[in-house]
């Protein structure tokens, strides 16, 4: 499909591509669960949304039936021959664009509904076929496509130029080195042959730089060989948000191919949610192939490095009461859930769980790309309540997310419900606590 | 009349079996690789799903509703009941089940549990909201299926009745939201299966320490 086909689809195209779209995504992923779901409506209290707003048009059950009714149209019996009977509806354009707010304004694709869900139907992958359902129609919202625009213009979400990145690195490389007296502390940018190349969230470079220059300490005080790329170092994928499978593929390849020109022998993802699925479990997968070389959390990286004695930790440099937020990317879809538990405990003096958490975690309102997508910002601020109460019953200061996105969320969250917390990621506090000898 | 609704029925099942592994099949589709490196293990992935995981202990629903989760569970019980005598019927009619008082109350519980689970699609504003005619057909069919067979259990009805109302519930079973029969274990084992690949599955401390 031409990108004018995308601007200015015609009814006929819009059905033609929306029922090519829902067979491709069937493949031994939705269907299962499509036939499985028998709206019991339990899953209600399970999703932040419906929690907050608890309106039957955000209960899980009936976001994912709205998918559900297409699937039954073209793909079931009875849909076929009596559709009024089990709800089945065709494709059509208006159909199409009421489902907008439904999979993208009232859905986080967090998957807890999915978790909880009392049959086991996977709601959060019936909710992403209705991206791809929409992306391939050309109704992601301008603004979450804007930054997909610019990952695939520039190569990155934020389109930091080359020179920008470059000027940065340098002055946190300063800044380092100052604060840890070591001369030859600094930012790696462009060094081929170093064992690890190292993706980061564009915002860290923009907003986040204490971020990034830990991370870069802590690389320091372990010895490690490392670099960033000035071109293709963006950890974040927003084509997974939108639902467009085609350009994830291309941001995920690029990134990959430079890595690889770079002599890379290991991939580490800084702290990011749905950075992580897209590169480690996702990004395989929209490229159709397995990638040459490993791909990791910076997680496991630094828990490796404390576990093995690598750096050196004091504990008692990090006093105040620290509680976890779960990025439900990394937690739920991808598995990472221990070692952000076993770096805190091993690096604060008082360190607390969330209730619930790991993967019963609630989503902080900011998943799915809403963080992007203005239009729903009430909503999202909204739904993040639940995360503003899981907060406040721990009695924390610092909210530690290894994820930049919720980290965003979570700083509005602090200034909406009035908190009065700090957001910090994990390697801040891992620089925080290390030993003065190093 | 035992004989043709013996047929009948017969017939209905395999119609049931034929349309179920048909839309397994189509469901599978071409199948999917997955070309990410695995980090977990799938089969404990799917044996948790069918575990631990449903306890209340690790799913919110069942902590949160456990009265319609009992409900639940009772109405699945009739209903494995009958489709059990319904069997016996077909493959050996004269077979007499001596504990016959208890199959009857067992299915008598199911059958309340029915009509609770139908009264609450009915009330409630979210369930209605998010209905479609199968979603009753589905239930009332269910409903009539454990009636018939406390009936026959009883002597008010015959058995090739009891048969007539069995093969109706074998050839609707595969059409509407029934065959969740079939997908409630395939979906599970898949969400299973896909979690335990990526390590998330099984939990090890859950999710609410």
């Amino acid at each position: 499909m031409t990108e004018q086909d995308r601007k200015d689809p015609t009814a006929a195209d819009d059905v033609a591509v929306a029922r090519e779209t829902l067979l491709e995504a069937l493949n031994g992923l939705g269907a299962y669960h499509m036939h499985a779901c028998v709206k019991c409506g339990l899953c209600g209290e399970t999703c932040h949304i419906y929690k907050t707003d608890p309106v039957p048009e955000n209960l899980p059950g009936y976001k994912a039936s709205r998918i559900i009714s297409h699937f039954q149209r073209y793909h079931s019996l009875l849909g076929r021959a009596m559709p009024s009977l089990v709800g089945a509806k065709e494709f059509t354009s208006a159909g199409l664009d009421e489902l907008v707010d439904i999979v993208y304004g009232r859905c986080t694709a967090c998957g807890r509904c999915g978790i909880n869900c009392s049959i086991g139907a996977d709601i959060g992958t019936i909710m992403r076929i209705g991206r791809f359902i929409l992306a391939e129609t050309g109704r992601v919202p301008k603004s979450l496509q804007a930054v997909v625009d610019n990952q695939l213009n520039t190569g990155n979400q934020m389109a930091i130029k080359p020179e920008e990145l470059m000027s940065t690195a340098q002055w946190l490389s300063e800044d380092l080195q100052l604060e840890t007296g070591k001369p030859d502390a600094k930012i790696h940018v462009d060094e081929p042959g170093k064992r690890i190349v190292y993706l980061v969230n564009p915002r860290e470079v923009k907003f986040f730089p204490l971020s990034l220059s830990a991370a870069a300490g802590v690389f320091h005080a372990a010895g490690e060989s490392w670099t960033m790329s000035s071109k293709f170092y963006d950890v974040t994928n927003y084509g997974m948000y939108s639902g467009h499978n085609e350009q994830a593929a291309e941001i995920t390849e690029q990134t990959i191919e430079e890595a690889i020109k770079l002599g890379a022998q290991e991939i580490i993802l800084s702290e990011c949610g749905h950075g992580f699925r897209s590169y480690r479990w996702e990004g395989p997968n929209w490229m159709r192939k397995e990638y040459p070389v490993p791909v990791r959390s910076m997680l496991d990286l630094m828990l490796e490095y404390i576990e093995t004695g690598q750096i050196k930790i004091d504990k008692a440099k990090n006093t105040d009461r620290v509680t976890l937020h779960d990025p439900c990317n990394l937690v739920r879809w991808g598995g990472v859930v221990e070692p952000q538990r076993k770096i805190l405990r091993a690096v604060c003096t008082d360190y607390v769980e969330m209730i619930p958490n790991r993967e019963q975690n609630f989503c902080c309102g900011g998943g799915g790309g809403m963080l992007s997508m203005s239009e729903y910002g009430d909503r999202r601020v909204q739904s993040g309540r639940i995360k503003a109460e899981q907060i406040r019953a721990t009695g924390a200061k610092i909210v530690a997310t290894p994820c930049h996105n919720c980290a965003d969320q979570l700083l509005e969250l602090n200034k909406h419900y009035k908190l009065g917390i700090e957001v910090q990621a994990v390697c801040e506090l891992v620089f925080n606590a290390l030993a003065d000898s190093v | 009349m035992l004989t043709t609704a013996r047929i009948l029925a017969s017939l209905a099942i395999l119609w049931m079996l034929f349309l179920l592994v048909y839309q397994l099949v189509r469901a599978r589709g071409t199948g999917r690789r997955d070309y990410s490196a695995r980090a977990g293990d799938t089969i404990r992935g799917m044996l948790y799903n069918f575990t631990w995981a449903m306890l209340p202990s690790h799913k919110e629903t069942v902590r949160l509703h456990p009265f319609e989760f009992t409900v639940g569970v009772l109405m699945h019980i009739g209903i494995f009941i009958a489709i059990a005598k319904a069997l016996i019927l077909i493959i050996v009619p004269a077979f007499n089940i001596p504990i016959s008082y208890v199959l009857v109350i067992l299915l008598g519980i199911s059958v309340f549990c029915a009509i609770w689970l139908l009264m609450r699609r009915i009330i409630s504003l979210n369930l209605r909201f998010m209905s479609n005619p199968d979603d009753y057909v589905s239930i009332v069919l269910s409903l009539v299926f454990m009636l018939s067979a406390i009936a026959q259990e009883s002597g008010f009805i015959d058995a090739g009745v009891f048969l007539i109302v069995s093969a109706i519930v074998f050839f609707y079973l595969p059409l509407g939201k029934l065959k969740h029969a079939l997908f409630f274990f395939v979906a599970r084992a898949d969400y299973g299966a896909r979690l335990g690949y990526r390590g998330t599955y099984p939990v090890r401390n859950g999710g609410s320490v």
